[in-house]
């Protein structure tokens, strides 16, 4: 058996050494987590159902050069396949309204990434980039061993903590456009009303593109991670010190990731 | 080995480390539990299914919900707490720019504003006064160029 076989068949999990201990369960997504997770999917979902409403008023934003446009925001095909009507006062009053909720279930979530120091799983490191190309590759399937991670992957973290920057743009930047002459301070540092709203724009085009990858990637991983955003465990067959990987297959008796690299080095 | 990892496995244990003060239940547990968050998530699901349609259900206050409309009405106690009195920058006049008009939805002739009048009425619909533009133009005038925000999001600077 070639060394490279070896790798390939430990990835599978049938290589494995050590006689696997009794399955447990490992907490990954505390409580509190799951709730705001949870609470926050519709609540975006809302604000950028009713974001796309107001903004469909006027929808000036395009990608081109000059007078060549290459696509526009959004095409006439997008509103008419989502039935949209114009109410632009009553998707206002639920962009206002909810926005609030949104605000509050995530200034919840930061206190709670301080006060718990949950935030050290979520911050990249000083190895998070180099990490996060080998990651890249691994998903590509150009790489055959993933770099080792905590509770997420220097790929996840960055991405993760992108996010949490531009949603905490995306509030400031919204709170400019909504009272531009109370918060006028506020809106120069977006570069003025229009500056604001773009940035406001981008930053929603951000989050949806994140939010396709993200729902990608929940698939590729499987049944076990997905539940473990909803019960907050995962099953494990290793022995404790080995850590949970909420990204590969972990549950129900394939190998992780992790046992994969224990093996192998 | 293939290993090419350029990290030492101090790096793995370090990453490691971190995660050993998680929890761990046994199996026989997790079922108990998983089938309570899967409960609870259905509640939750129901919650908001019957939260959402009380909201739509919920009469119409000048086209909008009412919870809304005293949400927005909220808003304004909120922001005239918060915020001091504060007038819009204004801008030189060389900046100003024709204002953007959106269109002349119901508007079929020119408007000639001497056929028009102000009424001025209270809450109870009563008539209060009313008043013809020239009014207005006899009030002393101030100039001012400032950038008009439209709802739409568009704005113009304007004198």
């Amino acid at each position: 058996m070639s060394i490279d076989t070896n790798s390939a068949a430990s990835d599978a999990g049938t290589t494995d050494s050590t006689p696997p201990d009794e399955p447990i369960a490992r907490l990954v997504h505390p409580r509190a987590i799951r709730w705001l997770h949870w609470i926050n999917f519709p609540l975006l979902f809302i604000m950028i159902w009713s974001g796309l409403r107001i903004y469909w008023a006027e929808d000036v934003y395009a990608f081109g050069i000059g007078s060549w446009q290459w696509f526009a925001f959004f095409p006439d095909a997008v509103y008419e396949t989502l039935e949209l009507d114009r109410r632009l006062a009553r998707e206002m009053a639920f962009h206002f309204a909810f926005g609030w909720l949104f605000v509050i279930n995530g200034a919840i979530y930061a206190i709670y990434l301080l006060a718990t120091r949950e935030w050290r799983h979520i911050l990249p490191d000083r190895h998070a980039a180099r990490e996060a190309k080998d990651v890249v590759l691994h998903d590509l399937h150009l790489r055959t061993t993933a770099p080792p991670q905590g509770k997420y992957n220097a790929a996840q973290r960055i991405w993760c903590t992108v996010v949490l920057v531009m949603v905490f743009v995306i509030v400031l930047s919204g709170f400019a456009i909504y009272k531009p002459t109370q918060l006028y301070p506020l809106l120069l540092l977006f570069g003025g009303y229009q500056g604001a709203r773009l940035v406001h724009f981008s930053m929603t085009i951000g989050l949806l593109l994140f939010f396709v990858v993200h729902l990608l990637q929940v698939t590729r991983s499987g049944w076990g991670n997905f539940r473990s955003m909803i019960t907050g465990y995962v099953i494990e067959r290793r022995s404790p010190s080995v850590g949970a990987d909420p990204t590969a297959p972990t549950s129900d008796g394939a190998a992780s990731v992790s046992d994969n690299v224990e093996v192998s080095s | 080995m293939t290993d090419d990892r350029t990290d030492p496995s101090d790096r793995e244990r370090e990453l490691r480390a971190r995660l050993d003060d998680a929890p761990t239940i046994p199996v026989a547990e997790f079922h108990t539990r998983s089938r309570r968050s899967f409960l609870t998530g259905a509640a939750g699901l129901g919650a908001a299914y019957v939260g959402w349609q009380w909201l739509q259900d919920k009469p119409d206050v000048a086209g909008i919900p009412k919870p809304l409309r005293d949400t927005l009405e909220f808003n304004e106690d909120v922001w005239r707490t918060l915020s001091e009195a504060r007038s819009a920058p204004e801008h030189p006049i060389s900046k100003a720019t024709q204002i953007q008009v959106n269109g002349r939805m119901g508007i079929r002739n020119e408007i000639d504003l001497a056929d028009w009048t102000v009424r001025v009425e209270g809450p109870d619909g009563d008539m209060l006064d009313e008043l013809d533009i020239s009014t207005f133009e006899a009030l002393p005038q101030r100039d001012m160029v400032i950038e008009h925000k439209c709802i739409e999001e568009w704005s113009s600077i304007v004198h």
